[in-house]
């Protein structure tokens, strides 16, 4: 058979490029025209929304690592924790995060009176599933000969968590920390803007501004901006924290 | 006298039993293999001696006292040498006397001292990971040796290694075992090879299994070293051979 194309894939690739050509002429007509306005007036929120936000996700990230990393500890060391926690981790997990936000929104603002309480309370519910599972993962799959070795030096418990089950736990700590900031961030968008009876709760945050400028302004610049400042500090976050984390993890702390 | 005596030593799990019957007892300066086929209790038998499992009935005992947890007169090689990857040759060695709270230029000079008596001067910044298996092995007995047991214990410690590795880590166990300055009184090592029971070992303990009994105890009283073409040395390990099948 004769190398190279048949008219008609010539004639589709043709029709694509013109299409494709013509889409990304008016999407960048359009950004022309948006941008040579002036900017909107919230865009200069941008870099505190950004921070405050971050804040969230961290002090929720703390608040996962304080009880996942003990108790995924416990249970594998405990055969029998193992058996109780495991059902009930997982029937919390699959609770979507975004379903008990009314009824966190309720309680906490009612009690605690605040917005951003309830906003570090469901980013955690986003965040702290994943860190849970990669963990207990992580120390049932340490090797019972390394147990029994600790045990017979009789290491004492908390240099054995030192020496032998941290850094174990190591790359699993930070697969479930990549994976479980994806569901912060994803949690984060709905957990900063709540509308409910008519009344909007928000507060400073990246999230709050997309949805502001979406449900609220209708300012198409405003999203843009807000989305593009996002992608930007999650792919950095990646390339420049949890990726060279996780190369040097998985090369100094695996087992063979 | 005896370091260790275990009497009428059973071990139940769930419903199995895995060990039964078991009297044994270590005596000072004897090199002591327990065989028999897989499955038989041996690896469980070598646990209950270091403490790291109770016995269902019978009793352990430590120079005439009830063992009650782990056994501090012994220290353990494994199999799968059991090593952490994170740390050097020299931190691995050190773990044991780290838990001893031994001072830190006495920990360095002990773990250097036994990395020396295995062959591994010059590797103690090395990480197991750029380490062959017959020197991870050699890490394994230098830990076990830096924390001076009393009773080394060694469970199938050649078994993940290739032949001619295992033939020189054998040697290197004996010239260990025969080193005045090393101050280890009592070795067992558990193990399937018969022909490594017979050249190693005093004192061979023949094990049944379903559930693990002694069948046998053989006492090997050729001289050291062995030659496995000596027709004594091919007689031991047919005469432990019939009493395994």
């Amino acid at each position: 058979m004769a190398r190279g194309k048949r008219p008609l894939e010539w004639v589709m690739a043709g029709a694509g490029i013109a299409i494709a050509g013509y889409l990304t002429w008016r999407a960048v007509d359009a950004l022309i025209a948006a941008f040579s306005q002036p900017l909107p007036h919230d865009a200069v929120q941008i870099p505190f929304a950004i921070l405050a936000s971050l804040g969230r996700l961290t002090l929720a990230y703390l608040i996962a690592l304080a009880w996942t990393v003990p108790l995924s500890i416990w249970i594998g060391e405990n055969e029998r924790v193992a058996r109780i926690v495991t059902p009930i981790a997982e029937i919390g997990a699959s609770i979507p995060a975004t379903a008990l936000f009314p009824l966190i929104v309720l309680f906490v603002i009612r009690i605690f009176g605040g917005m951003n309480a309830a906003s570090v309370l469901l980013v955690l519910t986003g965040m702290q599933w994943y860190l849970l599972f990669n963990l207990i993962a992580g120390a049932r799959a340490i090797p019972q000969e390394l147990k029994e070795m600790a045990h017979s030096l009789r290491l004492p418990r908390w240099r054995y968590w030192q020496r032998v089950v941290l850094p174990a736990l190591l790359p699993s700590l930070l697969t479930g920390s990549i994976t479980g900031w994806g569901g912060g961030w994803n949690a984060l968008i709905v957990s900063e803007y709540f509308v409910y009876n008519q009344k909007i709760y928000h507060v400073l945050g990246i999230g709050a501004l997309l949805d502001r400028a979406t449900y609220e302004l209708g300012n198409g610049v405003l999203i843009l901006l807000t989305l593009g400042a996002m992608v930007g500090i999650i792919i950095l976050l990646n390339r420049l924290v949890w990726r060279r984390l996780y190369q040097w993890a998985t090369r100094r702390y695996r087992f063979e | 006298m005896d370091l260790m005596r275990l009497e009428n030593v059973g071990k139940r799990f769930d419903t199995i039993s895995v060990l039964d019957g078991i009297t044994m007892t270590v005596d000072e300066g004897q090199f002591i293999a327990v065989v028999g086929p897989s499955g038989c209790g041996k690896s469980t038998l070598l646990r209950i001696i270091a403490g790291l499992i109770s016995p269902t009935t019978g009793q352990v005992l430590l120079a005439g006292r009830l063992l009650t947890g782990v056994n501090p007169e012994t220290a353990l090689v494994f199999q799968s040498f059991a090593l952490l990857p994170w740390l050097t040759v020299q931190a691995n060695v050190e773990l044991g006397l780290e838990a001893r709270r031994i001072l830190v230029a006495e920990r360095r000079r002990r773990a250097g001292f036994y990395i020396d008596k295995v062959g591994l001067e010059g590797y103690e910044e090395a990480y197991p990971r750029e380490l062959s298996g017959g020197m991870r092995q050699r890490v394994g007995l230098a830990r076990a040796l830096a924390v001076e047991p009393k009773i080394l214990l060694m469970d199938e410690p050649f078994s993940a290694l290739d032949a001619l590795t295992a033939i020189s880590l054998r040697e290197l166990v004996l010239d260990l075992w025969a080193d005045p300055q090393v101050p280890v009184n009592a070795c067992i090592m558990v193990t399937h090879i018969i022909e490594e029971a017979v050249e190693l070992a005093d004192r061979v303990l023949v094990l049944s299994t379903h559930p693990g009994r002694i069948v046998k105890e053989v006492e090997v009283t050729l001289p050291r070293p062995r030659d496995k073409r000596w027709p004594e040395f091919n007689e031991y390990v047919d005469q432990i051979f019939s009493l395994m099948a």
